[in-house]
């Protein structure tokens, strides 16, 4: 299956950096022609794993690096975020809390709510991680070269 | 992301402006604990609000429970766009008190 490169993007791990990332996203998913509502939950579950890449494998250091790649095949975007942290455990991306009073959890869920499928695609020439957010194009973007 | 605090009734309302993520919500928590910790109730205006992300959601949800703790009320108001459907997402409009506009609070 073709896939068309949309972006590749590097930030460094600092919180300040998320305002850009969203404005990046956000520029794809009009140019793919989502929905207002389904870019803003896209744009949400992107920024929510950046944030979970500052937060849990840079452990809040502000100097890693987060790179974002975006693609599109007939079917799908897919988002890949690659950082050079520590390799940190699939289980992460489990479900432990669907209570959203309790504190922990909530950018995890997010972002299994709006993507078609979020994983880890370690590999073993990899160094870091690299987190792989899909989501099924609208209708009118399915096969359209861009 | 800036805030404004202002009285209105017996609550304080905390004028969210801009996007609050992780870089400031920390900022907005210190605020409304703040507002909290000196026994006044509080309505979270939305209205100028554009975007935030769990770290916000968090806060919020950390200064429901301290509202609960201490038998005062934490309200959101004017809650729309981007916002609203991360409160609808995570299942937490049916937590908050939300209402329409900052005047619609019953005293």
């Amino acid at each position: 299956m073709k896939n068309d490169n949309l972006l590749v993007k590097s930030w460094t791990s600092c919180p300040h950096e998320l305002a850009d990332i969203r404005q990046n996203v956000k520029a794809v998913c009009t140019r793919l022609r989502f929905t207002e509502k389904d870019t803003n939950e896209i744009v949400l579950a992107i920024d929510e794993a950046c944030t979970n890449i500052i937060r849990y494998a840079y452990k809040d250091c502000r100097d890693g690096n987060i790179r974002l790649e975006i693609v599109k095949n007939n079917q799908q975007v897919i988002f890949r975020l690659h950082d050079h942290a520590k390799h940190v455990s699939k289980d992460c991306l489990e479900q432990k809390n669907n209570d959203p009073l309790k504190p922990g959890g909530l950018g995890v869920m997010l972002m299994q709510q709006v993507m078609n499928s979020v994983k880890f695609v370690h590999t073993s020439q990899c160094k870091g991680n690299i987190l792989e957010l899909k989501k099924d194009l609208p209708q009118e973007s399915q096969g359209n070269e861009l | 992301m800036s805030f404004e605090c202002s009285d209105h009734l017996n609550y304080k309302v905390l004028h969210l402006t801009g996007e609050v993520d992780l870089s400031n919500s920390s900022k907005v928590r210190r605020c409304l604990l703040d507002i909290l910790d000196n026994g006044q109730s509080v309505i979270v205006d939305f209205s100028d609000l554009t975007y935030i992300d769990s770290s916000g959601m968090a806060t919020l949800v950390e200064g429901l429970n301290a509202a609960n703790k201490k038998k005062l009320t934490l309200a959101i108001a004017n809650a729309n766009g981007a916002p609203l459907q991360v409160l609808e997402l995570t299942r937490l409009n049916q937590v908050f008190n939300l209402i329409a506009s900052v005047e619609d609070i019953k005293e």
